[in-house]
């Protein structure tokens, strides 16, 4: 399972394996003040490195970070 | 000081009936105290008088529960209690459930202040903090029954505040197992002045209290990697709130409890239907305008085309995630992913808001 959620140090304490840096509270996955197309990119970014997280081997809570630049927290 | 009127409940055991071959006997009363309330007696001295003591076996109380409390609330009314005592239940977990199951169901429905004893780590103390019912107070004793004194004079002291109407502080003032309720007061400094004494006597090696006691979580074991991912089935799920139009499954704003699972296989995005969005802890306009902010479907569908992973679950889990209890999503966790796992779901993303 991988976490999507802007609150990476909760998901963590809560022991969560492998959690991925949501953009906001109100909007984890994606950011309506850009348009469309970048909106859409973000939000494929975010679910590809979810996806990636999948793939690794973590053995404690672990963040992952998409590779694209957004603003978040 | 009022005589505060009192009613103790008490186990098959500590009635004198006897141990675990008495546990189905069911429930009686007897309008004294019995066991030890006759202890609890003396140590309330003029504030209080157990007028009617309820006995019943701890399995019987579990697999009648709601028969018992109601024949417990019926002698209420009947004798005019005007408190409850249970237990003190020690480390007994039946017992301390029966203790917890009792005070709440009385204060919740009778409005009267209920008191316990049990061991901090009884069963019986996950349901007190669960109910968090405000006229609910069980104080920590021994494992043993060797702390009896000790518990009873606990209670015993309680409920003399009580019988004096004296305002009930903290838990850490009045010596009870914390609830979780956060009250306001007025302190005379302010967070940030308080926030750095706190530091400086953290750093100089002096005792500090913290205002805030960050609860720690039970380790869930985290899955090894998914090897597969170009063939895997791919769920999602979220406690964003985001339910099917209506919330047919009648998920809360606040203190969910369980979950529900609605069809998105037909869809390419979030978008192309409404949803209702349930969550009390947050502005929930975005999500409401476009839900693939709280389940990414859009992005996911197209990383199904491009053959990243092998399909997107039909489905997504739902449970709104906002003051609902630790115990309560450990059980919507392990029902998700039993039912994940029963479907072949391979791998699975969830959203948290």
């Amino acid at each position: 399972m991988a976490l999507i959620t802007a609150m990476v140090m909760v998901g963590k304490q809560t022991k969560s394996g492998r959690v991925i840096a949501g953009v906001k509270i109100a909007y984890p996955c994606g950011n309506p003040s850009l348009n469309p197309e970048s909106d859409f990119a973000l939000r494929k970014e975010i679910v590809k490195c979810a996806l990636g997280a999948l793939q690794t081997d973590v053995s404690s809570p672990t963040e992952f970070a998409p590779s694209i630049e957004y603003v978040r927290g | 000081m009022e005589k505060l009127r009192v009613m103790h409940y008490i186990n098959q055991f500590f009635a004198g009936m006897g141990g675990e071959e008495k546990a189905n006997v069911g429930l009686s009363f007897r309008k004294e105290a019995v066991g030890p309330g006759r202890r609890l007696q003396d140590l309330f001295d003029k504030s209080a008088r157990i007028i009617a003591t309820a006995y019943c076996g701890d399995n019987y109380f579990a697999e009648h529960t709601d028969e018992v409390l109601s024949n417990i609330s019926k002698t209420i009314k009947e004798e005019k209690v005007d408190v409850v005592v249970a237990g003190p239940a020690f480390s007994a977990g039946r017992y301390g459930f029966a203790c917890t199951e009792v005070c709440h169901s009385i204060s919740s429905s009778l409005n009267l202040p209920c008191i316990s004893g049990m061991h901090p780590e009884n069963p019986g103390v996950a349901g007190y903090k669960q109910y968090k019912d405000r006229m609910v107070f069980s104080f920590p004793t021994a494992g043993e029954v060797t702390g009896m004194e000790d518990g009873l004079s606990k209670i015993a002291r309680f409920v003399s505040r009580l019988a004096a109407h004296s305002t009930i502080g903290s838990a850490s003032e009045e010596g009870y197992i914390p609830r979780g309720f956060r009250v306001e007061e007025m302190v005379a400094k302010n967070g940030a002045e308080r926030g750095i004494d706190m530091l400086l006597d953290k750093l100089a090696g002096r005792p500090f209290s913290t205002e805030i006691l960050v609860e720690s979580f039970e380790e869930s074991p985290i899955a090894p990697r998914l090897s597969n991912l170009k063939g895997a089935l791919i769920a999602t799920g979220t406690t964003c709130g985001i339910v099917q139009m209506g919330n047919p499954d009648k998920l809360k704003v606040f203190h969910n409890t369980h979950w529900g699972k609605y069809a998105v296989g037909q869809f390419n995005s979030m978008k192309d239907v409404e949803w209702d969005v349930i969550h009390g802890g947050y502005n929930t306009e975005s999500i409401h305008h476009n839900p693939n902010y709280g389940l990414p479907l859009d992005a996911l569908r197209e990383l199904e085309k491009e053959g990243v992973f092998g399909k997107v679950y039909p489905y997504f889990y739902s449970t709104p995630g906002v003051w609902a209890t630790v115990a309560d999503m450990q059980v919507v966790g392990r029902e998700i992913a039993a039912d994940m796992k029963a479907q072949g779901v391979g791998g699975a993303l969830f959203v948290s808001s």
